[in-house]
């Protein structure tokens, strides 16, 4: 089965003539470098905000235990 | 100083494609300004709209920032802040989850684009929907680079291939 390349529309604004190519190997590997640098970064956020909430969940726990109200934590997170 | 718009270029894509790229651009004029009429041809963000990327003379490394907000029709609004981005983030589009044949709309203001000092882009992007997840975004971002910009690249980092739907117009203005 044939794999189609990305393509890439390249608009040459001194002459305005608009060209769509296969993208050569150095912008696939770019393309694919920048993908793999968005999904770590993705990952790195999304694990960030995931410690947080966990942080934030056994702070409540915490506070509950010391008899703290729910009203009473609410106010302490806003 | 120039008082109105001149159009530079604009290309409209005949099938889906990757990346659109505004190449040699003439260093004439004060400011550019960018409108696009486009659709995802996939969901890469599982909603009915989305965000993309745009870099300046090929930099593809983690050079960019942006700040926005959204109002987003059922559920409000909101926003968030990137830095170190491969590509500022202007606006949000319409993704192929919106509406079949809706496009998004987006307009970058870029002050200044020739001067010697980091870059600013100021975006604004609008996906409107048959049901009740209409968009609209304001984006302020920059490229931390002193250069003056020759091209202007649209992209979504994260996204796989042929992303740009057929029929998304991209047209670059200078002032």
């Amino acid at each position: 089965m044939a794999t189609s390349v990305p393509q890439i529309v390249e608009v040459d604004c001194s002459t305005g003539i608009s060209t769509t190519r296969d993208m050569t190997a150095d912008e696939l590997a770019a393309q694919a470098k920048m993908q793999a640098d968005q999904a770590a970064t993705m990952a790195a956020q999304q694990a960030a905000a995931d410690a947080k909430a966990a942080a934030k969940a056994s702070a409540a726990t915490k506070l509950t235990a010391l008899g703290l109200t729910a009203d009473e934590i609410a106010a302490l997170q806003a | 100083m120039a008082n109105t718009f001149t159009k530079i270029a604009s290309t409209t894509t005949s099938n889906a494609v990757s990346t659109v790229v505004f190449s040699s651009i003439p260093q004439t004029y004060t400011d550019l300004i960018v409108l696009v009429s486009a659709r995802w041809n996939q969901n890469q963000e599982s909603s009915p709209w989305s965000s993309y990327q745009i870099q300046f003379n090929g930099d593809s490394g983690s050079n960019y920032g942006s700040t926005y907000g959204y109002g987003l029709g059922a559920s409000g609004s909101g926003g968030a802040r990137g830095t170190s981005q491969p590509g500022t983030q202007p606006g949000w589009l319409a993704s192929s989850a919106t509406s079949a044949n809706v496009f998004g709309n987006s307009r970058l203001y870029i002050p200044n684009y020739t001067n010697s000092h980091y870059k600013q882009i100021i975006g604004e992007g609008h996906t409107p929907n048959n049901t009740t997840t209409a968009i609209n975004s304001i984006s302020a971002g920059s490229w931390k680079n002193t250069a003056s910009i020759n091209s202007i690249t649209f992209i979504y980092a994260g996204a796989p291939s042929n992303l740009w739907a057929a029929q998304s117009t991209f047209t670059l203005y200078g002032i």
